[in-house]
């Protein structure tokens, strides 16, 4: 196995990762719920956005890492990036831009938006962020998620670390505890579940602080 | 139009998105200075001042934007007075 930064011929990974990694461990594709359209529809707005190149964000190909298996195909991967590099949440810019190229499903999505909103939290300035943690299935239970995140930790260089996880995706959760991110704060809406926007209502900020 | 005028037109958008009508604009004014500036509160004043000066910003204006001063830069440019 062979641990890199990504690639373009991996954006197909890619999108799977941002895709799978939003269902948490679930059915609902938040995306979908929230704006109403396919995923299919979805797979390309993703890519639209990483043509823009924006950084500091999580969907920036030069934020991403990647596990290769033995043949060169991509079995897991994540996005790494640094929060508030340039004063700039990244939540704010990932808004920004699904707002641009989701103008007219915007405007009609907004009370559902402002339910998910409810149990955002807000991102530490400075910290290392994790974020769209995903392993194939075929390759699961052979630790290459627990090496990359050990690989992009000592490769950044900075001494704290955060992923944000729905609280239902028990295993992810486990895994993170298990490498020493402890849980920083919960924010919870039921609503969320009830109206079927995510596959839990309760969200987690993990924390590892290290040398 | 200058940039005193856009200041004192922002006025009554920042203050009905923010619901704060005592909210001072100024051209350092950013998110982390004002409750309830968070992406969907900004994206709804972003709207509000596109229809106000009928100007359309590009994405990257948008990411670009770190304070007030540079939206009215952007809206100064863009209605060729800058």
């Amino acid at each position: 196995m062979n641990i890199k930064k990504a690639e373009p011929k991996h954006l197909d990974f890619i999108v799977d990762c941002i895709i799978e990694s939003e269902k948490s461990g679930g059915s609902v594709f938040p995306y979908s719920a929230a704006f109403g359209i396919e995923i299919v529809d979805f797979r390309q707005i993703i890519r639209d956005i990483f043509d823009e190149e924006i950084p500091d964000q999580p969907w920036c190909l030069d934020h991403w890492y990647i596990v290769e298996n033995e043949l060169g195909n991509a079995v897991a991967g994540l996005s790494a990036w640094i929060e508030g590099l340039n004063g700039t949440s990244s939540d704010m810019l990932k808004a920004q831009m699904l707002n641009f190229f989701l103008k007219q499903e915007w405007e009609s999505s907004k009370e559902k938006l402002e339910v998910l909103a409810s149990i955002s939290i807000p991102r530490n300035n400075g910290f290392l962020q994790l974020e769209h943690l995903y392993t194939h299935a075929n390759f699961r239970g052979q630790g290459l998620m627990k090496s990359l995140i050990v690989d992009v930790i000592q490769n950044h260089n900075n001494p704290n670390a955060e992923i944000q996880v729905l609280e239902s995706n028990k295993n992810a959760v486990s895994l993170y505890e298990y490498m020493g991110f402890s849980v920083n704060e919960r924010q919870c809406n039921e609503a969320i579940e009830r109206l079927s926007l995510l596959s839990g209502s309760c969200k987690l900020q993990l924390i590892k602080h290290h040398g | 139009m200058d940039r005193d005028q856009i200041t004192q037109e922002l006025q009554p958008i920042f203050a009905k998105i923010f619901r704060n009508p005592e909210i001072q604009i100024t051209d350092s004014l950013n998110a982390e200075q004002v409750a309830g500036w968070d992406s969907l509160t900004h994206l709804s004043m972003i709207a509000d001042v596109e229809s106000h000066y009928g100007v359309k910003f590009k994405l990257k204006e948008l990411i670009g934007m770190k304070n007030v001063g540079d939206m009215i830069d952007l809206i100064l440019a863009k209605k060729g007075a800058a």
